[in-house]
């Protein structure tokens, strides 16, 4: 008896210590399963999923989509790569030193795609393009339509017509003032938004020289203006200090414009329903510019068993002709030039996009790619030093002296390349 | 009157047996070992192994990836001078403060509700009282963030329409703590209740019975015979608390993300930002370390504290 329930404990011990491994990739029985792992809103996933459906009936191959919590991605990709279980391919927002030496050469889908030249990456080690463009990416500006004609104050609506962030701040404010909206503008709480912002006043932001991060003395004089806007109540602090949501902030209807990005273009088509928005141009002082880059890279890992079927559906999906319909469904500006996009009835704002993004070149090399590139030479920093120190001066934690400090120090001991 | 008297000592025969007994294989040896394998291997996995880890981590400028090098105690010399490090320290000590006793005022009074003889719908009350248990920290981040969102939050509209001004409940950094400390006392009560119902239900009805003949009020009873009674599952419940309030990481995240700013930046996180954030894992292990020594001298101060009080919790 006793012999009995010794073994019994045996089995009963032994199997809880059992694991059961999953498989990301399968190849073995035949049927070829690729998974790509993802974080994307609705529209975005509802495009890729599209394009692995139309992907089998071509080909037979079936291809996974894996949506993942923007916040939990890189995570993600990291314990996958530790754990030798990553998935066959993947948009992710930055390249991670822990799997560079797994990524599959993409130089010739990157040749025969014909990518902006300022979007290449290329592996400083080997000189091999390892990532491509998921899609671009470029900050814009919205207002929200009724607001605005409630109390009569008028915007631009094209490139002709300029408007100064004073001026902004002067129609926004009557606005607030006018109707019972809350807030004059609310912006999201990103580096990316931030920068375009320090552009528009003629900051090239920060970037490496000798391996020193450096800054133009405009940066000062846009992160001052920011603070004072959010100072005066034009601009809710609970965005960027406790992390509150903008989109749902502006989707209240209650906030004159959003400072986010063309993304936000396909989001507000489905969600938005309770007044009418609209895209307008940035505001200038004096300068007009965006950020833009890539939304995420596209990368293909090593060692999956599927690389071939891999490297295949990556060459199928970035052709002129498939890329145009994911564009078209996702709503997203093309890395590339030369396609033919129906945006419908919001082609005028892809129109103000592209014209910020064509006088915005040349700021873009200096650190989106070089931030990228480094990551190649063994950097993962998932902080945004120009975002955090921000967050703080607007806190009242630090001084507009230290958080600019603080940015370039971080900046220095944080990035390489 | 009776006389004590030695007791006869043991004959040979006694003694025979008792040293055959001792010679005797024990009855169970295998079983037991069997049954604490399975968490004797997973705590040397995922406690033990990873501690040592950490500490081995602490002694290098290992980044999280890549190559590293020993730097002896650097790591701690560097810590003993961040402010970022004390000020996260103290935020957390401060957020224990608060919240311990608030979550064990709240626990103790859903008990003594519960088990008043008196009470009426203890069954929906039992219900009511656990469901925050069930709710996840980052579910119960969110929800208290929903209500207490600054801009358009149920609270503050409420407020708004009953004709009162709009609060600071994410850009005031003590409001914001207030709101963590309230979440936080609402989320854990439930666990902390089930544990004074088992030990008030313990307590002899016959002690109030006899305070009642006394003429000793509900007070009076409450204070001069319940409250000493539970004293080792109240030493326990402010043990399991301290060390859990201290670690909180998942509900403020969810909730204020450590804002406005840093402002509320707890311990945990201020190791999970430097070690994954900004990659900085062998100093971020080196304040996990410091963090667990401090850890291991609260508890032991309480376990002293409730030993000299005879209130001894094991």
């Amino acid at each position: 008896m006793r012999t009995r329930t010794t073994r019994l404990t045996t089995a009963a011990a032994a199997a809880a210590l059992l694991g059961l491994a999953a498989c990301s990739n399968g190849a073995d029985s035949g049927d070829v399963s690729l998974s790509i792992v993802q974080s994307g809103d609705g529209q975005q996933g509802g495009a890729l999923q599209h394009m692995a459906d139309l992907y089998e009936e071509e080909t037979g191959v079936q291809i996974d989509v894996v949506e993942v919590p923007n916040a939990d991605l890189r995570t993600r990709l990291r314990n996958s790569a530790q754990a030798e279980d990553l998935p066959a391919m993947a948009f992710s927002p930055n390249i991670d030193p822990v799997w560079t030496d797994q990524m599959l050469d993409l130089t010739e889908i990157s040749e025969s795609a014909g990518f902006y030249p300022e979007l290449n990456l290329e592996d400083p080690n080997d000189g091999l393009i390892k990532s491509l463009p998921s899609t671009l990416t470029a900050v814009g500006m919205f207002v929200n339509v009724d607001l605005w004609e409630e109390a009569g104050v008028e915007f631009p609506t094209t490139l002709e017509e300029e408007w100064s962030w004073d001026e902004f701040v002067d129609a926004a404010t009557e606005v607030v003032d006018s109707t019972d909206a809350e807030f004059g503008l609310v912006m999201d709480s990103s580096a990316h938004r931030l920068r375009a912002f320090l552009h528009q006043f003629g900051s090239k932001s920060v970037w490496l020289e000798d391996g020193e991060a450096v800054t133009s003395p405009e940066t000062a004089t846009a992160l001052e203006y920011f603070y004072d806007m959010h100072d005066s109540g034009f601009m809710p602090r609970s965005v960027w200090t406790a992390g509150d949501d903008p989109s749902a902030t502006f989707k209240s209807g209650r906030v004159a414009a959003y400072y986010s990005g063309s993304w936000q273009i396909a989001d507000f088509e489905e969600t938005v329903t309770e007044f009418e928005w609209m895209s307008v141009p940035m505001p200038q002082q004096p300068v007009r510019a965006t950020n833009y880059g890539q939304a995420s890279a596209f990368v293909a890992f090593d060692g999956t068993g599927v690389e071939e079927e891999t490297l295949d559906f990556a060459e199928w999906f970035y052709s002129a002709e498939n890329y145009e319909i994911y564009c078209e469904m996702s709503r997203c500006l093309p890395p590339m030039e030369g396609l033919d996009i129906d945006y419908g009835d919001n082609a005028y704002a892809f129109e103000i996009y592209n014209g910020e993004i064509a006088a915005s070149s040349g700021l873009f090399e200096l650190q989106h790619i070089k931030h990228m590139r480094s990551n190649y030479l063994g950097t993962a920093v998932d902080s945004e030093p120009l975002q955090d120190e921000t967050v703080r001066y607007l806190n009242d934690e630090i001084t507009l002296d230290e958080a600019i400090e603080n940015i370039l120090t971080v900046t220095t001991e944080t990035r390489e390349g | 009157m009776t006389t004590l008297t030695s007791a006869p000592s043991a004959g040979p025969e006694l003694r025979k047996e008792v040293s055959g007994r001792r010679r005797r294989r024990p009855k169970y040896r295998l079983a037991p070992a069997i049954l604490i394998a399975g968490a004797a291997i997973l705590f040397a996995l995922f406690f033990f192994w990873p501690g040592v880890l950490g500490l081995a981590y602490s002694l290098t400028d290992y980044r999280g990836y890549g190559d590293w090098d020993f730097v002896g105690l650097e790591n701690y010399r560097g810590l003993i001078g961040d402010p970022e490090f004390y000020r996260a320290l103290g935020r957390t000590m401060v957020y224990a403060l608060f919240s311990v006793p608030l979550g064990y005022a709240l626990a103790l009074a859903m008990a003594v509700t519960i088990t008043n003889p008196r009470a009426r719908g203890k069954t929906p009350a039992r219900i009511i009282f656990f469901l925050p248990w069930l709710v996840s920290p980052i579910v119960t981040g969110v929800i208290w963030r929903w209500m207490f969102g600054e801009n358009f939050g149920f609270v503050n509209y409420m407020i708004t329409s009953l004709g009162g001004e709009r609060l600071s409940w994410s850009t005031n950094a003590d409001l914001s703590l207030a709101v963590v400390v309230f979440a936080s006392a609402w989320a854990g009560a439930a666990f902390n209740m089930l544990l004074f119902i088992a030990a008030l239900s313990n307590v002899p009805i016959s002690l109030y019975e006899a305070a009642e003949l006394d003429g000793a009020g509900p007070w009076r009873k409450f204070r001069s015979i319940t409250l000493p009674s539970i004293a080792p599952t109240s030493v326990l419940v402010i043990l399991l608390l301290t060390l859990g309030q201290m670690k909180e990481f998942a509900m403020i995240q969810a909730l204020n993300g450590g804002g406005p700013g840093t402002a509320n930046r707890l311990m945990i996180q201020y190791i999970y930002e430097t070690g994954f954030e900004r990659a900085a894992m062998g100093y971020a292990s080196a304040a996990s370390m410091i963090f667990l020594v401090v850890l291991l001298a609260l508890a032991f101060i309480q376990l002293m504290v409730s030993r000299r009080g005879k209130a001894k919790a094991w």
